[in-house]
């Protein structure tokens, strides 16, 4: 043995703890703004101002008009697990406030210059404390202030010089900051937040009355070609979904613009992910992200958000019951595909007006909201009345009192289906364009339709509703060269709960031993198609469904196939561009396209309409 | 560098460069054809896209020697439009290209041919000289089956065999995509020894075909380095193989069978076209049903309907229902020249063996087999 000392075990000094407890809750000033404007929502503040400057690395100041602390009670806060919102380990399980750990206020301040300066209604004047990486400079002292919190972080880092290494410029340092707040935002409507960097504003959100309404606001700077959202909700099995969708034609190639919100908590979770994906179906592109704020709401028993040290990630009780919630409920909403309808200056809706709580039911035909920007006025849900929304309204102009259009976002109580639309039909047809467009007049606007992307859209759903009907296990094609496999543990007890799952979709598999199958049969779409997306080794299609199946307890991935069988088969047996289409035929496609459940994209994602309202038709006019 | 040269030569020569010329290639020189001279009187055309490379040495009077690059499709187009029988082609300053010819003068920007890739050395090669129908038959009879999946390297291509075995050389060429399988044997008298057998790509095989069907009588084939070669008159063509291990695919050719049909081959074809008319989408999902004399071909489609057929054959076995795509049984039997065929049959999830139902005299051999559809 070498005569160097063994390494003694000792116990850390107090100020390193915090240090290194530190690093898990307080990775970036975003991490110090989120932390303390939870604080201050859980303190019940209606308003809350955030400062930064240096990117947050000079100055973070937060000041909320909540219920303030005590004396005793601020000096409290700053032990580590001292805590108001947890007595008892069961309290987590019935826990309605966004702290619990008790470990927010001890760790900021271990690697700061930390000043809190707070005062209840009960109390005359303020107390101020302040601290410095971790030691207090003094004892508490009076100050004045109005009711209510104020957190002061100056020098963040400053005893962490490993971790100011790793901090990027200060505009990503404000981007981050901001979106810390924006994610709170979009959870609490009723709280006015503003955050500053230096004398700029960055973000100014007065209070809404409602989710909708402040989506809209919060996100109006990302909205590209809409300016609206649309408003999905429901309830399955005690989860209460309610979301606010962007048009496919937002989508992004990341997931940026997607908002998971549980039980008011901003989350990242891969399962909500992919439901809402899964949601807007193949009106997305595939591998693009659309724009929604997504809001889960759940005993708070049935989630576990202990499990990450900044809570960005939860766990479900019921993860294929969520799954399917949120699956569902944006389904339903982006097959009614609200987006289609004319939007813009010239147009107002009202959803869903009539269930505002006390408020007289406006008529059709009332006077349209006025407002800028944001025109939609969210569904209110009615606290007698269970998620009951009212149909949507599309108001036309009003010195045309013409054809009402109707169509209904169901809540999933309503399971009638909708009534036929006359939407396409109802149009008038003026001609056609280039041989590739279809010019029509609808209420005010001017429609093009791309007569390929209909009619391909049009077939498309015909094959799919033939392929739907049967309900007899997909054709399969047995290999000449069956594949051995040898799977992972999990993936092969699978193979042995869902054989019978494994071979309605086309899948035979027989056990070799161990964790060795044969692949003996595979889907008979696996052989159509090349290119990047499709998969003819059997073993990658197989190992794809399995990973599905195991993550969302079902698989998409044979039905996807087949929809992509389906659309190129559509593709190629429809009018293309560039065919002459005389009227009775055009017509016959527009009254066609009301038969089938349309969505207004091609099966390849493509739009099918653009419309021009007249407002837009005007103004390059100069008539308004 | 400059030569003199007969326009219709070179314009074969061209022809054949800029097939395979890669012009969507990430290495620009890859689009263009090497022409570079060899000796007092000879021209090298060559174009690459790395796994494929062929050569023609066209004669001509060189002038000076040396080589250059350029477009191989512009340059073919070119001379394809030149008036008069003959040309020049000269390299001038920064890898130009001159081609004159009488009055037309072009410059045509070039890249220096010592970037070009290596080509193949064909010398080294021992070539066996073949009949180039007996080849050509083979390709045609194993290509339909070969996997167009680029990424299951040991499908995407044709198994090679021959035993060298001089005048009674037998040679054997095996292709499979994992759902059906079919095998050709001829005699392929001065076949090469290729054991254990090659895999060549399904694109060189492409190239292999359209080589053929311009040869002469014979060709000369060799095997070298991991490439093949073929040689008729001046054009070589040489096609790197896939290293990669074919499936063991006599394991999968049933050698018994429980059930026997043997029908009229153009009946049969044509009975399986008009039925797979209406057979499911891209699937061509079919059901066969047999019972003592007679064969009855359905299909089954809900989006458009259904159509049946019967055909008198000769089968004593019990009855039995089995599923097919159509597609794979009409391209075996539109590569089986005989007027009857044996279709072989065990349960209906066995695979099912197709051949002509009387061999031509002497060894060599043609079968596919395929396996069914659960429907």
């Amino acid at each position: 043995m070498p005569s160097q000392s063994r390494p003694r075990i000792a116990v850390l000094p107090p100020e390193l703890a915090n240090q290194i407890a530190a690093g898990e809750v307080v990775e970036r000033p975003a991490s110090v703004v989120k932390e303390l404007c939870e604080n201050s929502i859980d303190a019940g503040a209606r308003r809350i101002e955030v400062e930064i400057d240096r990117g947050g690395l000079g100055l973070i100041r937060v000041t909320d008009d909540g219920c303030g602390m005590t004396e005793e009670e601020a000096q409290l806060s700053l032990l580590r697990h001292a805590t108001s919102k947890l007595h008892r380990i069961e309290d987590l399980l019935s826990l309605h406030s966004l702290g619990f750990r008790g470990e927010a206020l001890p760790s900021i301040a271990a690697v700061s210059r930390f000043r809190l300066v707070t005062r209840t209604a009960l109390d005359e004047g303020a107390v101020c404390l302040e601290v410095e990486g971790g030691r207090p400079c003094g004892p508490p002292r009076p100050a004045s202030a109005p009711v209510g919190t104020q957190v002061e972080v100056r020098d963040l880092f400053y005893n962490v010089p490993a971790r100011l290494k790793f901090m990027k410029g200060q505009a990503t340092e404000i981007a981050h900051a901001a979106e810390a707040v924006l994610r709170l935002a979009l959870a609490y409507p009723e709280v006015h937040l503003r955050l500053r960097s230096g004398t700029r504003e960055v973000l100014d959100l007065p209070p809404h009355p409602d989710r909708m309404e402040r989506a809209q606001a919060a996100l109006r700077t990302r909205l590209r070609e809409h300016t609206t959202l649309y408003a999905a909700a429901g309830e399955q099995d005690g989860i209460r979904v309610e979301a606010q969708l962007g048009a496919p034609s937002e989508a992004t190639a990341t997931p940026r613009n997607v908002f998971l919100l549980v039980n008011g908590r901003f989350v990242r979770d891969r399962s909500l992910l992919h439901a809402v994906v899964t949601g807007y179906g193949e009106q997305l592109p595939e591998g693009r992200y659309p724009l929604c704020v997504l809001h889960v709401t759940l005993p708070p028993g049935e989630v576990d958000v202990n499990v990450h040290p900044q809570k960005l990630e939860v766990r479900f009780q019921r993860p294929h019951e969520v799954y399917a919630a949120v699956r569902h409920t944006i389904g339903r909403t982006a097959l009614a595909a609200p987006w289609i309808l004319p939007q813009g200056p010239a147009r107002v809706y009202h959803l869903g007006a009539a269930a505002r709580a006390g408020e007289p039911v406006p008529s059709p035909y009332g006077e349209p909201r006025s407002g800028h920007g944001a025109q939609v006025s969210a569904p209110q849900i009615h606290p007698g009345v269970e998620h009951q929304l009212s149909p949507v309204v599309m108001e036309p102009d009003r010195r045309c009192p013409q054809p009402m259009l109707r169509f209904q976002v169901l809540s999933s109580e309503q399971s009638e289906p909708a009534p036929p639309r006359r939407f396409f039909s109802a149009m008038n047809y003026l001609g056609q364009f280039q041989r590739t467009y279809l010019v029509c007049e609808h209420e005010h606007d001017l429609v093009l339709i791309d007569q390929h992307a209909a009619h391909e859209r049009l077939l498309f759903e015909r094959l799919r509703a033939a392929r739907a009907d049967g309900s007899a296990p997909l054709r399969s094609q047995r290999l000449l060269l069956p594949v051995q496999l040898e799977l992972e543990p999990a993936q092969a007890a699978l193979v042995q709960e869902e054989t019978e799952t494994l071979a309605r979709l086309g899948f035979e598999l027989v056990p070799f031993g161990g964790r060795s199958f044969v692949l003996q049969a595979v889907p008979d779409v696996a052989a159509f198609g090349r290119g990047a997306r499709t998969y003819q080794d059997p073993a990658n299609l197989l190992q794809r469904v399995l990973d599905e199946l195991s993550e969302h307890g079902r698989s998409e991935t044979v039905q996807a196939r087949i929809e992509r069988v389906l659309a190129t088969v559509a593709c190629h047996s429809v009018v293309r561009a560039g065919d002459v289409l005389d009227e009775p035929k055009a017509r016959a496609l527009l009254s066609a396209m009301d038969e089938v459940d349309f969505v207004p994209h091609c099966p390849h994602g493509r739009p099918v309409l653009v419309r021009l309202s007249l407002a837009e038709i005007e103004r390059r006019f100069g008539r308004t | 560098m400059e030569f003199k040269i007969e326009k219709a030569p070179l314009l074969e020569g061209l022809y054949y460069a800029q097939g395979i010329a890669d012009r969507k290639a990430t290495m620009p020189i890859l689009a263009n054809v090497l022409l570079r001279t060899e000796g007092p009187d000879r021209v090298v055309v060559a174009a690459t896209d790395l796994n494929i490379t062929v050569t023609t040495e066209i004669p001509c009077e060189v002038i000076s020697e040396g080589g250059l690059t350029v477009g191989a499709k512009h340059l073919h187009d070119i001379v394809k439009s030149l008036p008069g029988e003959r040309l020049g082609i000269r390299r001038t300053e920064n890898q130009y290209a001159e081609i004159t010819a009488g009055k037309v003068n072009y410059r045509m920007v070039g890249l220096a041919d010592r970037d070009f890739p290596r080509l193949p050395n064909h010398r080294e090669v021992s070539f066996a000289r073949v009949e180039s129908a007996v080849l050509r038959d083979m390709v045609a009879k194993t290509f339909f089956s070969i996997s167009t999946d680029e990424t299951r390297y040991h499908l995407n291509g044709v198994l090679f065999e021959c035993d060298g075995n001089g005048d009674k050389a037998l040679a054997r060429m095996v292709s499979t995509d994992g759902h059906r399988l079919s095998k050709c044997e001829r005699l392929l008298p001065g076949g090469p020894r290729v054991s254990p057998g090659v895999l060549i790509p399904r694109k060189g095989l492409m190239e292999l075909r359209r080589a053929l069907e311009g040869a002469d009588t014979h060709v000369e084939i060799g095997f070298h380095q991991g490439h093949v070669f073929l040689r008729s008159r001046g054009t070589a063509l040489s096609v790197k193989l896939n290293d990669a291990q074919f499936p063991p695919y006599e394991q999968v050719i049933p050698r018994e069978h429980e059930r026997l049909i043997v029908a009229p081959r153009d009946a049969l074809l044509d009975a399986l076209k008009r039925i797979s008319l209406i057979a499911s989408d891209k699937t061509w999902g079919i059901r066969l049903s047999m019972d003592k004399g007679t064969l009855r071909i359905e299909s089954d489609n809900p989006d458009l309907g259904q159509g049946r057929e019967e055909l008198d054959v000769s089968y004593g076995g019990s009855d039995m229902t089995i599923g097919f795509n159509a597609r794979y049984l009409i391209d075996i039997l539109g590569e089986i020249d005989t007027p009857q065929v044996r279709l072989e049959l065990n349960g209906e999830l066995d695979p099912a063996l197709l051949r002509p139902a009387e061999e031509k005299p002497g060894p060599g051999s043609y079968l596919g087999v395929v396996m069914p559809m659960r429907l």
